[in-house]
């Protein structure tokens, strides 16, 4: 019943500095989100160059980000006409980076020189090792 | 969903003109969520004879992961097809 009544000034004024923080979030959100689309660039993959020996290195790395945003809000009056609003909103992000590779330049050539990360391969050997255990030990015990 | 290449500004050394080039793989469903996956794809080399080639880059860590754990599904496969077998 109270949606059909008019507003009153206080209402107005409530609705008004909601809308105005809604816009700002809104605002923010786009800045930061035209900041996390600057992150897909060559910069990002390719470090800055080392001199070394003769040589030079450019190290290159794998980057993956994730961001996730979002804001929201709402007015209300009670029995008592009195108004109440509120806003909510949260966001997050990540980011990966994982060297991959070396590019070595020398006088004899170019060279691309992987980065083997033998952590990561070993926590993959072992858990394809428990899967596949638990797989064994399953097919065992339905015989 | 889009996949894009982006060229990093030539180097020189040594005669060499070196170009690494970059891919980067952006998934953006709604305008406040994304997720932007960039890695290396190849350098282009030009030598200072003027023959110009690319040299891929290989992520091996990701190479041995995968043949893991696709050695793994046999693995099991096989183990299973035995063991319907007996």
């Amino acid at each position: 019943m109270s949606n059909q009544q008019a507003e009153t000034p206080q209402e107005a004024d409530l609705s008004q500095s909601q809308e105005n923080v809604v816009q700002s979030a809104a605002e923010f959100m786009q800045e930061t989100m035209d900041q996390f689309m600057a992150t897909a660039d060559v910069n990002a993959v390719y470090g800055e160059t080392i001199k070394h020996q003769g040589n030079l290195i450019i190290p290159a790395a794998e980057v993956v980000n994730f961001m996730g945003f979002g804001v929201g809000g709402g007015t209300g009056v009670n029995e008592d006409r009195n108004a109440g609003s509120g806003i909510g909103g949260g966001g997050g992000g990540k980011s990966f980076a994982r060297p991959v590779a070396v590019i070595v330049a020398g006088e004899s050539g170019v060279e691309v020189k992987p980065v083997v990360d033998f952590t990561k391969i070993y926590l993959t050997a072992f858990t394809t090792l428990g899967f596949i255990t638990a797989a064994w030990l399953r097919m065992r015990r339905g015989r | 969903m889009t996949f894009e290449n982006h060229s990093h500004p030539p180097i020189r050394w040594h005669g060499y003109q070196i170009t690494p080039i970059a891919q980067s793989f952006r998934f953006i469903p709604a305008r406040p969520f994304g997720i932007i996956w960039n890695r290396p794809f190849s350098v282009q080399v030009e030598t200072p004879a003027g023959e110009i080639y690319r040299l891929p880059v290989i992520d091996h860590t990701r190479f041995i992961q995968i043949l893991i754990f696709l050695g793994g599904l046999a693995l099991v496969w096989i183990l299973k097809a035995i063991n319907r077998k007996r």
